[in-house]
């Protein structure tokens, strides 16, 4: 199915309304959202691998925290048991929201030669697309975030806060997660630009990137302490640990926000121009 | 018969070496996308063995299992989904052939579907997974001195053909399932990939019924370890008979005999779609 088909007369239609431009964007998120919630199966099936995954890893950790426990020393880093299995299912649920394994809506548009198409359009690329990615995140929160996360706190003990201001700021994380994984993946994508073919696996590359210095692997606590702390200060972990570790009370909710809120603004700017280079030197073929 | 049967296997060789070829001089002609695929692929499986590096700088034995041996095991896991991954993972693009039913192109041509199917979208970049195994299990086998013994050799040897065949029977299987529901490729994932990520550590330490599933359901759990297990003499709380741990490789033949039934009735049961 072709997204951008649907997505097109909508923002020319909100701009022939004298609608602003956050409200076109805003209909991109939107139509993005109701593309993805089509796909039910898909979905389902999807939300059962993530089950699965999480639930292989968690065991793993159950085994090595009896091996600590053995020893006398039950935590790592001060991580218990609890806490590390949150981490685990917060990562499976986080997984599809910030893309871990790729995003390539914009590198297909872009080997097609149908960006050709979108720089038509009366609209700021850099947005258009962070509207689309982050429609897609809003429906991946429910769908493929919440299934995981639930079954994780069925078949495991988690470390669930009552403290409801922590899932407050939780949920806000998740956002700011998902914005600054859109910047991160716009980025990511513009390789395309320069990379005649395949780019697959550069963004494959990106995935690896993601996966280690996200805390997904495993929770970052178990890294030596000085890779531990340059990880930490990566992107990555903003969009995944540290939103986990501030469902666990271990990192400050609002200086989280801070933190995503540069990032965001950082990875925008430096994309934005970027862009702005890679559309002047754009060729299409075709006949 | 049995002549017949190998003239027509030999020729869905031929036609498979063909069209893969095709495929590989294609797939080169991108020397700096095929480099980043490749390596993407082998850093994949690398970090698995750095959570194990990890775990292991925490604790002295997971399970009883010491950290050459789970790495061992690791190796093992990876070169069988590596290999199955190389050999079967075209298969992964039938759902999009069933959903635009273009099925049909490879159903009339006078050769083999699963022969042209896994040539499709065959790619050299996947021995990234491979290569990476292999250089991990070369490292431990000489920086390791594991007591080895011609029984044990053959066993390991045995348990890695035996498990790589098991893994390619779980990838024709579980994508066989797009026949009738083109839409569901993911939960192929959770037994291949998610098989794969539990056969890296010794199934003992899964609680029981994670372990039922990946033993009586996919053999994931059992096709990589038991041979392990026998080959490192490695510890056995769950006292596995020495006989299974030797003769677990032969599970590959009916998984092998399951997946081809599961193929050929979904085959069957593909009716193109409109126009």
């Amino acid at each position: 199915m072709q997204t951008e088909t649907v997505i097109a007369p909508i923002v020319c239609r909100t701009r022939l309304r004298g609608v602003s431009n956050a409200a076109a964007y805003f209909a991109v998120a939107r139509q993005s959202f109701r593309r993805q919630s089509a796909y039910r199966l898909a979905t389902a099936a999807g939300a059962f691998t993530n089950i699965v995954f999480g639930v292989v890893i968690a065991a793993t950790l159950v085994a090595v925290y009896a091996a600590r426990r053995a020893a006398g020393t039950p935590t790592v880093d001060g991580l218990a048991l609890p806490g590390a299995l949150t981490l685990v299912f917060v990562g499976q649920a986080m997984l599809m929201v910030i893309a871990m394994f790729g995003w390539r809506d914009l590198t297909n548009r872009v080997r097609a030669g149908e960006i050709a198409i979108d720089l038509q359009r009366p609209v700021d690329m850099s947005f258009y697309w962070m509207g689309h990615f982050v429609g897609q995140s809003a429906y991946f929160v429910v769908a493929r975030g919440v299934p995981p996360f639930v079954a994780g706190a069925l078949l495991f003990r988690l470390d669930l806060p009552s403290d409801p201001m922590r899932w407050v700021w939780f949920v806000l994380s998740i956002g700011g997660a998902a914005l600054v994984a859109s910047r991160w993946w716009f980025l990511v994508s513009l390789i395309s630009f320069w990379v005649v073919g395949d780019v697959r696996g550069w963004l494959q590359m990106s995935t690896t990137l993601m996966i280690f210095c996200s805390g997904s692997l495993i929770p970052l606590q178990f890294l030596p302490a000085g890779i531990e702390a340059i990880v930490r200060r990566t992107p990555f972990a903003a969009m995944l640990q540290l939103p986990g570790e501030v469902l666990l009370g271990r990192w400050n909710g609002a200086v989280l926000l801070a933190v995503q809120i540069g990032w965001l603004i950082l990875l925008h700017v430096i994309g934005a121009l970027t862009f702005s280079i890679a559309a002047r030197r754009l060729v299409i073929d075709g006949g | 018969m049995a002549n017949a049967l190998l003239t027509a296997l030999s020729a869905d060789v031929r036609v498979f070496r063909r069209l893969a070829g095709a495929r590989v001089r294609g797939e080169l002609q991108y020397r700096s996308s095929f480099a980043a695929f490749t390596m993407a692929q082998a850093i994949v499986t690398f970090l698995d063995g750095v959570a194990i590096l990890a775990f292991f700088s925490t604790v002295p034995e997971i399970g009883g299992w010491h950290r050459s041996e789970v790495l061992f095991l690791y190796a093992m896991a990876s070169l069988s989904l590596g290999a199955a991954d190389f050999i079967m993972g075209s298969i992964e693009y039938l759902p999009e052939l069933v959903r635009a039913g273009t099925l049909d192109r490879l159903l009339v041509r006078p050769a083999g579907v699963l022969a042209q199917l896994l040539a499709e979208e065959f790619a050299l970049r996947r021995i990234g997974r491979i290569v990476q195994a292999v250089v991990v299990l070369a490292v431990l086998l000489a920086a390791t001195d594991f007591a080895w013994t011609p029984a044990r050799i053959a066993v390991a040897a045995a348990g890695a053909l035996g498990s790589i065949l098991t893994f390619c029977a779980v990838f024709a299987m579980t994508s066989s399932i797009s026949f009738w529901s083109p839409n569901t490729q993911e939960f192929s994932n959770a037994f291949t990939y998610g098989g794969a990520t539990l056969a890296q550590y010794p199934t003992h330490i899964f609680p029981g019924w994670l372990r039922v599933f990946f033993t009586g359901v996919i053999p994931a759990g059992v096709v990589v370890y038991f041979p392990t297990m026998y080959a490192l003499d490695a510890a056995n709380p769950l006292g596995v008979p020495a006989w299974v741990q030797v003769a677990s490789p032969l599970l590959c033949l009916p998984v092998l005999g399951i997946a081809c039934v599961v193929w050929r009735l979904g085959l069957g049961h593909y009716e193109s779609t409109g126009s």
